[in-house]
């Protein structure tokens, strides 16, 4: 798989905005060397989404993937400096006729090449006119230093501590294998779309030298009815239908939920229109329409007999796969947008499936714990029961992982002091892996809190009691 | 060894309110037909094992009621292994799976063991490769067209595997390591453990070998169900050292023949073994290396291992034998 070439078709570039999340796509073939000019290259976080695979040739592999990709975008709109990557074969071929046993390889060789370290990849399949969507994503720690790491310090900015406590662990695991997915093509592309910044073409057929039959402005929307490759066929006011590319539309979220908030219904998507109507939303609302705008994003969505536009940031979005919820989080979790990744892991573990692997329900409660303490100024700061519950949570779904434990002592040293069940957590890390680094480190760390004078900052903080500073002193012997 | 019993499905005689524990059956040479007296039986779960050594009588016979013997706790896992071993013989195992308010049961069965003399590789291969046989679907069973239906079962048990072990290849990939799916026209059948072996020795880079049989009957409650035997034969690398056979029985309603519920779990058994393999081939190389190759090969297997371990659930089929195996690596490890 190291013999990739990749055509950029740099003229099908999308940038939306200078500060926002952008999308670019890449074509690769097999049979040459990895090589072009890299996209986005300005950006410092980025993630490869692949085309799915399509085995069984339902049509929907190309579709899926761009699907996925415009839902990230949507997902990621308002952070700056980050950015997602489709890779597809070129023109109407398919990913499985040009990969097989490869396709993950190549995900990650391609991830590698653009500098991106998240990679995500998936295949669909039919079963008894079911749609079955799998997906897996993969992170690679090692470009640009993106492990997942949870840190707690006691630096104080404005205090001039010279002898700050700092704690790391980190979450280890690299790849996940979601449930799959069982949905409907209704589910997937009948939806609301919004035209790009650059304004869309419509066209006669699914292909882009077909008849063109509109052109329209930027942040018009648009109802979308079905998709055939990278087009989505939508609906036009005259009750005809065209097709508009995937890579020229923004793809909000096809559904939102409030969580039993009351959201204010506007006119239109503006603060100065008129207030229709406060309505507290409990359910699930699909959405009708929606603008991206400079101060961030509206949904026209209906309650009942209530119909308006709402602030996109008093709803929760919901997108079509788990895995994208996934993805939005880890993107939020490395720009420590903490409160938005805690939103995102929390709609991950809602609906991620009962057949979800233990491993990836178990990150992702650590992933939610380390947002729910990292969110706060200060660790002390944060909901010890929620934080204490997700890890308890992944403990229980994976006991044998020493990660655990590690982000235990974490939470019950740098946020709610508890020595005893802090050095009792690390005590089972090292039980169950005596190497394991991060645990060995965070004992080294005790040690040395356990050796400082009284007087000092680490004191004040954490005390250990003579015999938990034996046992501390068991467990950095090296054996 | 061969099953005798085609299709014994162990969830069946486990649904509803089984009665105690039981388990009986007889242990027979593969080779010679002859009973085997004196084998021991191993039963693993999360958090513990029993052994019963001798536990085969001179007709090569076994029974004994699992209540009088395990913890409570073992017979409230989900899951419980039955290791059949002898000195000189592939060790195999069989996975028993409970449904709630059930018992652990395992009646009448006929085992047989295949000796380890005359299946040994004469050029050690790569071991980087999980071969896939076809799954058989014997003609005459109540499936409209068999072949057919062999085709489907195989395609769909192994669409999914892939992924999984994409996942397992943490924190050190094998290199090269794939999934190769064997054509319908291969003879080999899984049920002979001996011939599944050499095949895999022709074969030169044979990790393990997996495969299995469906077919269909009729419940008391007149449904159609199909049902699976499925096995996975580790390929024993290195002269000398014993493979691994493990078997695992289900059963759905025909109507769910491609239900990913079925794939995905057969696959979650094949990746974990597929861990167990890697890990024991590195284990048996390690054990015949050098001072410096054994170390790494051991540092592999435990890393493997530990990878694993790291990610399964407490009660999840064989979760014990990584354990155990993990074990003895680390013991290895010792100076």
């Amino acid at each position: 798989m190291n013999q990739l070439i990749r055509t950029l078709f740099l003229s099908m570039m999308l940038v939306l905005s200078l500060n926002s999340g952008a999308g670019e796509r890449v074509a690769f073939i097999p049979g040459a060397q990895i090589g072009g000019e890299k996209v986005l290259s300005h950006l410092k976080l980025k993630s490869v989404i692949t085309e799915f695979l399509d085995p069984q040739n339902t049509g929907l592999g190309k579709s899926i993937g761009y699907l996925v990709w415009r839902e990230t975008l949507a997902a990621i709109s308002d952070q700056a400096g980050a950015g997602v990557i489709l890779a597809h074969p070129p023109g109407e071929q398919r990913i499985v006729e040009l990969l097989r046993q490869d396709y993950h390889k190549a995900a990650l060789e391609i991830a590698k090449y653009e500098e991106a370290p998240i990679a995500l990849w998936g295949r669909v399949t039919r079963d008894q006119g079911r749609l079955i969507v799998d997906t897996a994503c993969t992170l690679l720690p090692e470009i640009s230093d993106t492990a997942l790491k949870v840190r707690l310090s006691t630096k104080d900015p404005r205090a001039a501590d010279k002898d700050p406590l700092t704690l790391q662990a980190v979450i280890p695991r690299t790849r996940f294998s979601f449930a799959w997915v069982e949905t409907t093509r209704k589910r997937l592309f009948e939806r609301s779309l919004v035209t790009g910044y650059a304004g869309a073409v419509l066209r006669a057929e699914p292909n882009k030298n077909a008849r063109k039959v509109a052109t329209l402005p930027a942040n018009r929307g648009l109802q979308s009815v079905d998709m055939q490759g990278a087009w989505f066929r939508v609906h036009l006011d005259d009750g005809e239908t065209a097709y508009v590319n995937a890579g020229s539309v923004m793809l909000p979220p096809r559904e939102v939920t409030a969580a039993g908030r009351r959201v204010q219904f506007y006119r239109n998507p503006d603060k100065g229109s008129a207030k229709l109507k406060q309505v507290k939303l409990n359910s699930l609302y699909q959405v009708l329409d929606s603008r991206y705008l400079r101060k961030g994003v509206w949904y026209r969505i209906k309650a009942g007999d209530d119909e308006g536009w709402v602030e996109g940031w008093r709803v929760t979005p919901r997108f079509s796969l788990p895995a994208v919820h996934f993805l939005a989080g880890l993107f939020r979790y490395f720009a420590q947008k903490y409160d938005i990744a805690e939103q995102e892991f929390g709609q991950f573990i809602e609906r991620a499936g009962a057949n979800t692997r233990n491993r990836v329900m178990a990150t992702a409660y650590q992933l939610r714990a380390a947002s729910r303490l990292l969110k706060e100024r200060h660790a002390f700061d944060a909901d010890k029961q929620a934080v204490l519950s997700d890890l308890e949570k992944a403990s229980r779904l994976t006991p044998y992982d020493p990660s655990n434990y590690n982000l235990q002592v974490i939470a019950q040293l740098g946020a709610f002091p508890d020595e005893s069940k802090a050095l009792k957590a690390l005590q089972r890390a090292l039980a169950l892996d005596a190497d394991d680094p991060t645990a060995l480190g965070l004992a080294k760390k005790l040690s040395k809190i356990a050796d400082r004078p009284r007087d000092t900052q680490y004191r004040r903080l954490i005390r250990f009691t003579p015999q938990q500073k034996l046992e501390i002193e068991k467990l950095t012997i090296p054996r | 060894m061969k099953i005798t019993r085609l299709f014994l499905i162990v969830l069946l005689l486990l649904a509803g309110h089984a009665e105690a524990a039981t388990i009986s059956g007889q242990v027979m040479d593969a080779i010679s037909r002859k009973p085997m007296e004196g084998i021991e039986i191993s039963l693993k779960w999360y958090g513990g094992d029993h052994r019963i050594r001798d536990a085969t009588d001179s007709q090569g016979r076994f029974q004994f009621q699992l209540a009088q013997m395990l913890p409570a706790e073992a017979l409230q896992r989900r899951s419980l292994n039955l290791l059949f071993s002898q000195q000189g013989y592939i060790a195999e195992s069989i996975l028993l799976e409970r449904l709630p308010d059930a018992a652990f049961n395992l009646n009448h069965e006929r085992i047989e063991l295949t000796p380890v003399e005359g299946s040994s590789p004469s050029d050690p291969g790569s071991y980087t490769t999980l071969y896939v046989l076809p799954y058989q679907v014997p003609q005459g069973s109540n499936l409209s067209d068999p072949q057919e239906m062999q085709t489907l079962i195989t395609e769909y048990l192994t669409s999914g595997v892939d992924m999984y072990l994409q996942e397992i290849a943490v924190p050190a990939p094998i290199e090269n390591f794939g999934l190769q799916s064997l054509g319908m026209d291969t003879e080999v059948k899984i049920s002979n453990t001996a011939r599944v072996i050499d095949f895999g020795y022709q074969l030169k880079d044979a990790l393990a070998i997996v495969g299995g049989r469906a077919g269909t009957r009729l419940t008391d409650e007149q449904q159609e169900q199909m049902e699976f035997s499925s096995r996975y034969v580790i390929v024993p690398g290195i002269e000398g050292q014993t493979g691994r056979v493990m078997r695992w029985d289900d059963a759905l309603p025909t109507g769910l023949i491609s239900s990913r519920m079925i794939a995905d779990r057969l696959n979650r058994l094949w990746g974990r073994n597929t861990v167990r393999a890697i890990a024991l081939a590195a284990y048996n190389r390690a054990m015949t290396a050098d001072a410096e190759t054994k170390l790494v090969l051991l540092k592999k297997a435990e890393e493997f291992l530990k990878a694993e371990l790291r990610d399964a659930g407490t009660d999840e089929p064989l979760v014990a034998e990584l354990d155990e195996l993990l074990q003895q690596v680390k013991e290895a490890r010792k100076p």
